[in-house]
């Protein structure tokens, strides 16, 4: 699994690249903690995970977005904020399946949430 | 091996409302579209082929109780309102009366689970035996037996029984052999703890791990429990909640997701996952939206491993 963070305006967009299953979870975990680490000190409140390039995830993948997505809630009720995009097909089934498309957002592609999460306009357009 | 539900729903026994009893009748009214028939046989039938399962059966509302049908003496897993059907079941018997053993399993001694017991006939016929295993304490499960039977509860009271009627507390994490069976027993996270089953005889391997919230926060714990359910024909699982309320609004609610059971069979190499202790909210439609749901991730997560999946009802049947 491969991870990339790009800091956009006031959101921090992460590329994920991978399988994210019971192997590679606490990689996962651990990719994202730094991240999670700014949330809780005030830093970072919105996160937005391309997911362009999963190809495979599991529940125990799930699971650590859900923490993840939880603990950013948790900083800020009002700000924090965890969202997921350009999800492939399979990919957006399990979502579906897991009912994980009720509590987290999804946008289709990466452009979209970027200007749907971010609070300026200059943001909106990179 | 047989193995029979009588009970399969979680938490608390439901019943099908008159709307969707009538519109269950409606469905096979529209399907025979008319058609005569001569006999009962024939009305069978047409219920058997042409009626799809939600109309002409469902999944029902009594709950926990699973018979494994096996020589002369009775092994069932807990005592849910199911044991209430099983004990018309025995009573129906020519010989229901001649002195009979009887070995439950208790997965802990919550409500859901141990409801049946007051209406299961035996109990009170002298001469019948009732063994009760389990993992806990044998004064944790006498505690909440004795309470069932007492004042407010219930009017027959805990010295009014006539069957004899043992506890016997399982130790965890090793092997025991009770009618012919090898039982071992784990321990699982839920409130007050509760306990899985892994029963093997004759070279099959049955595990009933109901109540249990599979988190897999900790690998080493993971794999616990995936040594315990390793290379079973047929895993009974606790498939309460969908993953995202699990890890959500019902976490720490000590039960798992359908789709955390098919990732945990798939790596212990399971042949047959049978999702068990159904949400009582939902309704038929749902349950078997459910299962298909559930077939689906499979398709997707399994990478061409094997796994038959099942949703289990009421009087299901699997033969192992």
């Amino acid at each position: 699994m491969e991870f990339k963070t790009q800091q956009i305006e006031d959101v921090t967009l992460i590329h994920v690249k991978g399988r994210i299953d019971h192997r590679t979870a606490k990689d996962f975990e651990n990719a994202l903690k730094p991240h999670l680490d700014e949330c809780i000190a005030g830093d970072f409140k919105k996160i937005l995970m391309d997911m362009g390039e999963v190809d495979f995830m599991t529940s125990a993948g799930l699971r650590v977005l859900m923490i993840a997505a939880k603990t950013c809630k948790t900083c800020d009720k009002e700000k924090g904020e965890i969202a997921v995009a350009a999800l492939q097909p399979l990919i957006k089934e399990i979502f579906k399946i897991s009912r994980f498309d009720l509590i987290l957002k999804v946008f289709t592609t990466v452009q979209s949430g970027l200007e749907n999460m971010s609070s300026t306009s200059a943001g909106a357009k990179k | 091996m047989r193995l029979r539900f009588w009970g399969t729903r979680g938490s608390i026994p439901v019943a099908s409302s008159c709307q969707m009893i009538r519109n269950k009748v409606k469905q096979a009214l529209l399907l025979a579209d008319g058609q005569r028939f001569e006999n009962e046989a024939q009305v069978d039938r047409f219920i058997d082929e042409s009626i799809h399962f939600l109309f002409g059966h469902g999944y029902g509302g009594d709950t926990s109780c699973v018979q494994i049908e096996t020589g002369n003496e009775f092994m069932l897993c807990d005592m849910g309102s199911g044991l209430r059907r099983f004990g018309q079941h025995i009573m129906q018997a020519q010989d229901s009366e001649r002195p009979k053993v009887y070995h439950f399993f208790m997965s802990h001694m919550h409500w859901d689970h141990i409801m049946g017991f007051p209406f299961f006939p035996p109990i009170y016929i002298a001469g019948h035996s009732i063994r009760i295993y389990g993992g806990h304490q044998t004064s944790v499960m006498e505690d909440a037996f004795h309470r069932q039977q007492s004042n407010p509860c219930f009017p027959v009271y805990w010295n009014e029984l006539k069957a004899d009627i043992r506890f016997t507390h399982l130790e965890e994490d090793r092997w025991h052999e009770i009618n012919g069976f090898r039982i071992k027993v784990m321990r699982q996270a839920h409130h007050g703890g509760s306990f899985g089953y892994r029963f093997e005889k004759d070279g099959k391997t049955i595990v009933y791990s109901t109540d249990a919230e599979h988190k897999q926060e900790n690998e080493k714990e993971t794999k616990a429990v995936i040594d315990f359910f390793e290379d079973a024909d047929l895993v009974i699982f606790d498939a309460m909640y969908s993953l995202a309320d699990m890890v959500t609004i019902k976490e720490d609610w000590g039960h798992s997701s359908n789709i955390v059971g098919v990732d945990l069979c798939l790596r212990a190499n399971v042949k047959h996952y049978c999702m068990f202790h159904h949400e009582p909210a939902y309704d038929d439609e749902m349950l078997y939206a459910v299962f298909r749901e559930t077939k689906r991730y499979k398709e997707i997560v399994s990478e061409g491993h094997s796994l038959q999946i099942s949703t289990a009802y009421d009087d299901m049947v699997i033969d192992l």
